[in-house]
């Protein structure tokens, strides 16, 4: 029966998704009430100045957008909410059929009329809603604390259309773990194999950002992060062809993933 | 059988395991029909391969060689066809801890296209089951039984039960008899794999012995029961020469003896161990017939004896036949 399994799954876990959203919403909220005043933030700025390249490339180089509430925000938040979500597009992504597997529910569910592809698809589908639901939850309260904080002049559309922009890069993760799911069987190493894949990404984008060499710059263009660049999506609006080609990799991700659940054994 | 329908049927099926350089036959060419509206055992020890025919069956994993049928159906290309038609308890029922029985039976019964709520509180009442409970809180026996309502909720064309009865209290394993008897009558077929034959023969027609992969058997349950020995022991006012007479008799094997009792396993006519007994005053004679284990594992010395834990089951089994 169509979307069943995706109905069973939001019922399953949409309080998860609450909490996360919740969660990182109030750190949004934090991060807006502790928004310094403008000397401070200047003071900042003149810091950032003065790091070697590898540490103002952390908080995306432009040292003048960064003595803005905007840009410390940009900065402090959304430079960083990006791993946080990873952590929980990882989550869901080992429970597609990592965590199943592992348990021995998978045979069960394969047992009845649900084919393997539909149950990947819409296990996948449904954490994806949940993935963005959290991302958006939590820039819901990130406006809030721009709203009960009248010091703290932000866009709110700004906050809105970044937090919008953490979603094709979490559900790059999302995928790329379903995906390690789909083929290893075994949840250890799809849970290392999206390990490797966050930590990786985000040491290469940061590395490539610091260097000069051509080298290093085109190493980057493996990194979603380098796709993501919260700072500048803050700054200059959303980049639609990053987006896009997170969005196609991801469903390249399902579609192999689809592929290699449909032909092997099942633990 | 030649006249009924065909349920299960697999040919040369075998399955052979591969991690990195070693690999494992479980299955080696099974070749197999199970009959429409028949309850048919699948049994052998620990590692014989009755999970992975069935997994096979079921298309969680892909035979080596050989094919399947089920329902007429090739168990690879229309596998969710067959699916629609089968009920499946697996060996160990996993399922989410936090999840209360009745959200998971909800759930397969959407998957099914529909549940028919009142059978499933009329399987749970039978079953002694508390719907309400979440899964972490299932005893063993109550998660089989959970197990059970699943696999019968959809009143399945064939059920494939793996070791169904095993956590069951005993009477609830009566009620679990009767259910597949109730499916047996309605035409519906029950194929169960077990290591405890004692548990099936009470409702298989049909039984398949399996051993290290291999098909060693495939008989009645009725004919098996009637093989032609069975085990003896006799009390005697003085047994004094009693056993070097009885240990010349064909067809006595497995002579004890314990004080003024004499067991022995007898096969063929009794007039000979008749005879040999003479005038000597029995006091007590008792005659058993072979449980099916013994049976079972008759088969096993048939085909070399075996390891020493099915030589130890099969000493196990005499002492319990004496």
């Amino acid at each position: 029966m169509t979307g069943v399994t995706f109905f069973e799954t939001l019922r399953r876990h949409w309080r998860g998704m609450l909490y996360w959203g919740i969660g990182v919403g109030l750190m949004g909220i934090l991060q807006v009430i502790v928004v310094p005043d403008a000397d401070t933030l200047q003071q900042y700025a003149e810091i950032y100045e003065s790091m070697p390249g590898l540490i103002e490339a952390l908080g995306g180089g432009d040292a003048a957008y960064n003595a803005t509430p905007e840009g410390y925000l940009a900065l402090q938040y959304f430079s960083f909410i990006v791993v946080i979500f990873a952590v929980y597009a990882v989550i869901g992504g080992l429970n597609v059929t990592a965590n199943d597997e592992d348990a021995g529910i998978t045979n069960m569910l394969l047992s009845l009329p649900l084919p393997r592809w539909r149950l990947l698809a819409e296990k996948t589908l449904a954490y994806a809603l949940m993935l963005s639901g959290a991302i958006m939850i939590a820039g819901l309260g990130l406006c809030l604390g721009v709203v009960i904080t009248p010091a703290v002049k932000v866009d709110l559309w700004k906050l809105i259309v970044s937090s919008f922009n953490i979603i094709p890069s979490t559900l790059l993760v999302l995928v790329f773990t379903v995906f390690a799911g789909a083929i290893t069987r075994r949840k250890s190493f799809a849970t290392g194999l999206a390990a490797v894949f966050v930590v990786a990404s985000y040491f290469i984008d940061t590395l490539g950002r610091a260097a000069s060499t051509s080298f290093a710059n085109t190493v980057r263009t493996l990194s979603f992060f380098k796709y993501y660049d919260g700072t500048a999506v803050m700054q200059y609006g959303l980049a639609w062809g990053n987006i896009l080609l997170l969005v196609a990799v991801s469903l390249a991700l399902v579609g192999a993933a689809v592929w290699h659940f449909q032909r092997r054994d099942i633990n | 059988m030649a006249d009924k329908t065909v349920v299960i049927q697999t040919d040369h099926l075998s399955k052979t395991y591969t991690t990195g350089r070693k690999s494992k036959q479980a299955l080696d060419n099974l070749s197999l029909s199970v009959y429409e509206g028949e309850v048919f055992g699948y049994l052998g020890p620990n590692g014989a391969g009755k999970t992975t025919t069935i997994r096979m069956l079921l298309d969680l994993i892909r035979p080596t060689l050989g094919s399947a049928k089920v329902l007429g159906m090739d168990a690879q290309a229309s596998s969710l066809d067959i699916r629609k038609r089968i009920g499946f308890l697996p060996g160990e029922l996993n399922l989410w801890n936090s999840e209360r029985g009745l959200n998971i039976v909800r759930y397969f019964g959407r998957v099914h296209g529909g549940v028919n709520m009142p059978y499933v509180r009329d399987l749970a009442s039978r079953l002694q089951l508390d719907l309400s409970l979440r899964m972490r809180d299932y005893s063993t026996g109550n998660k089989r039984k959970l197990g059970l309502v699943l696999s019968l909720m959809h009143k399945p064309d064939l059920l494939i039960l793996d070791e169904p009865t095993s956590g069951l209290d005993p009477l609830m394993q009566q009620t679990f008899n009767q259910l597949m008897l109730e499916a047996r009558d309605e035409g519906r077929t029950v194929f169960l794999s077990s290591h405890l034959l004692s548990e099936v023969q009470a409702i298989c027609g049909r039984v398949a012995i399996l051993r290290n992969g291999q098909l060693k058997a495939v008989e009645s349950v009725e004919r098996l029961t009637h093989v032609d020995f069975r085990w003896v022991t006799m009390q005697f006012r003085n047994p004094i020469g009693v056993m070097e007479r009885l240990a010349t008799v064909n067809g006595v094997s497995d002579i004890t003896t314990d004080q003024d009792r004499i067991s022995l396993r007898m096969a063929g006519d009794f007039d000979p161990l008749l005879r040999a007994i003479g005038d000597q005053y029995v006091v007590d004679m008792r005659v058993k017939e072979p449980t099916l284990e013994e049976i079972f594992l008759t088969f096993y010395e048939d085909s070399g004896k075996g390891s020493l834990v099915n030589q130890n089951q099969y000493e196990h089994a005499k002492e319990r036949a004496s």
